[in-house]
């Protein structure tokens, strides 16, 4: 509630026309739809006090800090077990994981993690669906986009042994070298190939 | 002292399963929170529109990691007692060039795709489907890849000490920078949308805080704790 109140520097501006918006409907419309206009989004800083205390208490009690590309990896060593599993099981790397597959840690807490993310979507009224992207770009090149990027990042978090958040918060908040490294990396071939993905974005 | 289920080795059991999905949910709920169920909202800081995945990622590392040194200032728990990720720079290099490239072309990562999927975003199921199946060319690809895989394994590294600095020293000279980040993502945001003064009241009282927060661990620890022991 207190993350609620205190709306983000940049949210004051905006806030206000959604309140004037909201009253104009309701003037003119006279139906009167008070949770239409899904609430600002927490102040960034705060949000970042709240991500962090969830890491701080994994470390306490698991000993491990947060992970979600790991169960990704998991879902998909389980699809390929399925396909054929003396080939999986033989492999090098999935070979590893046996096959019980699903009974690890990092799986619950991708669980987890897409559940908590549906309570706060349910309560603060944000489910939309539909395929984000900019209003002039079309729905075939924001999707292939997606399925690429997803492809590349799938390959990336194995190499590298974690995501953004096993290797960007974890190993960031426990202050490793090659996390740190990790995270440097990221960012340059981000920004130096932003511009070539710009027009999905674009209204 | 805590005992951390890891440091048990307990990380298999019932009980760190029923752990892990708890933490899950606040990790979760805090993504949500901050709006990384929206691609666009986490692109936008690839293209200086919306900052938010500096201040959120920044501000969550500096938290955990003022948080677990004042913890092991204060004798509860051991820096050993935690899964620590071994260096492997060349394995982490190329796969940090690649993930960029991934993120900002699909607009998710492996977490907030999770959350854009539970937010409806149908390019969040691509984008994990996609993320499904670089997992399993991973896997197929892996002999052709496995020297990368392993090249530049240093072990267990901790930045203070490649730096040859102690570690209180590091904490406030990162905390600094992500304090100089922080501005500097209000700057570029600004200079984008053309907003008033720079520096809300808030900022400046929460960078205060947090350089505070990293200056009082000499007063803590002024014996310098270094590497891992």
């Amino acid at each position: 509630m207190i993350m609620r109140s205190i709306a983000s520097e940049n949210a004051s501006g905006p806030e206000t026309i959604c309140k004037k918006r909201g009253l104009l409907r309701i003037m003119t419309t006279k139906t009167n739809a008070p949770y239409e206009e899904p609430p600002p989004y927490t102040n960034p800083y705060l949000a970042g006090v709240l991500l962090g205390l969830v890491l701080l208490a994994s470390f306490v009690i698991l000993g491990a800090g947060l992970g979600a590309s790991g169960g990704i990896a998991r879902i998909g060593a389980l699809l390929s077990l399925n396909v054929s599993a003396p080939h999986t099981l033989g492999s090098e790397y999935f070979g590893k994981w046996g096959a019980q597959l699903l009974n690890h840690y990092i799986v619950f807490m991708f669980v987890g993690t897409f559940v908590g993310a549906l309570f706060s979507v349910l309560l603060m009224n944000r489910w939309h669906l539909q395929v984000e992207r900019g209003a002039a770009s079309s729905v075939g090149r924001r999707l292939v986009h997606a399925l690429v990027g997803g492809l590349m990042v799938g390959v990336a978090s194995r190499l590298a042994q974690g995501c953004t958040s096993g290797q960007g918060l974890t190993g960031g908040a426990l202050l490793l070298s090659g996390s740190l490294v990790f995270i440097v990396c990221l960012f340059i071939s981000g920004y130096a190939t932003a511009w070539f993905f710009r027009r999905q974005w674009h209204d | 002292m805590i005992d951390t289920l890891y440091s048990l080795d307990a990380l298999g059991t019932s009980r760190a399963f029923f752990f892990a999905l708890l933490i899950g949910f606040g990790f979760g709920l805090a993504l949500e929170r901050a709006g990384f169920g929206s691609s666009r909202r986490l692109a936008g800081v690839f293209y200086g529109t919306d900052m938010a995945v500096v201040k959120v990622m920044f501000t969550a590392i500096i938290t955990a990691m003022l948080g677990l040194s004042y913890m092991v200032g204060l004798g509860w728990i051991e820096l050993n007692q935690i899964f620590l990720m071994p260096s492997i720079y060349g394995a982490q290099i190329v796969g940090g060039l690649l993930f960029g490239v991934g993120f900002v072309m699909g607009g998710w990562c492996p977490g907030t795709a999770a959350v854009g999927l539970a937010a409806g975003r149908i390019d969040a199921l691509v984008f994990l489907l996609g993320a499904i199946s670089g997992s399993v060319l991973f896997n197929e690809i892996f002999p052709l890849i496995r020297s990368l895989y392993s090249a530049g394994n240093q072990g267990v590294q901790m930045a203070y000490d490649t730096l040859g600095m102690s570690r209180n020293g590091f904490i406030l000279v990162f905390t600094s920078v992500a304090v100089a980040a922080f501005w500097l993502s209000e700057w570029v945001e600004n200079k984008r949308s053309g907003q008033g003064p720079l520096g809300s009241p808030f900022l400046k009282a929460f960078s205060l805080l947090l350089i505070a927060l990293a200056v009082g661990l000499f007063v803590l620890t002024p014996v310098a704790i270094t590497g891992v022991s």
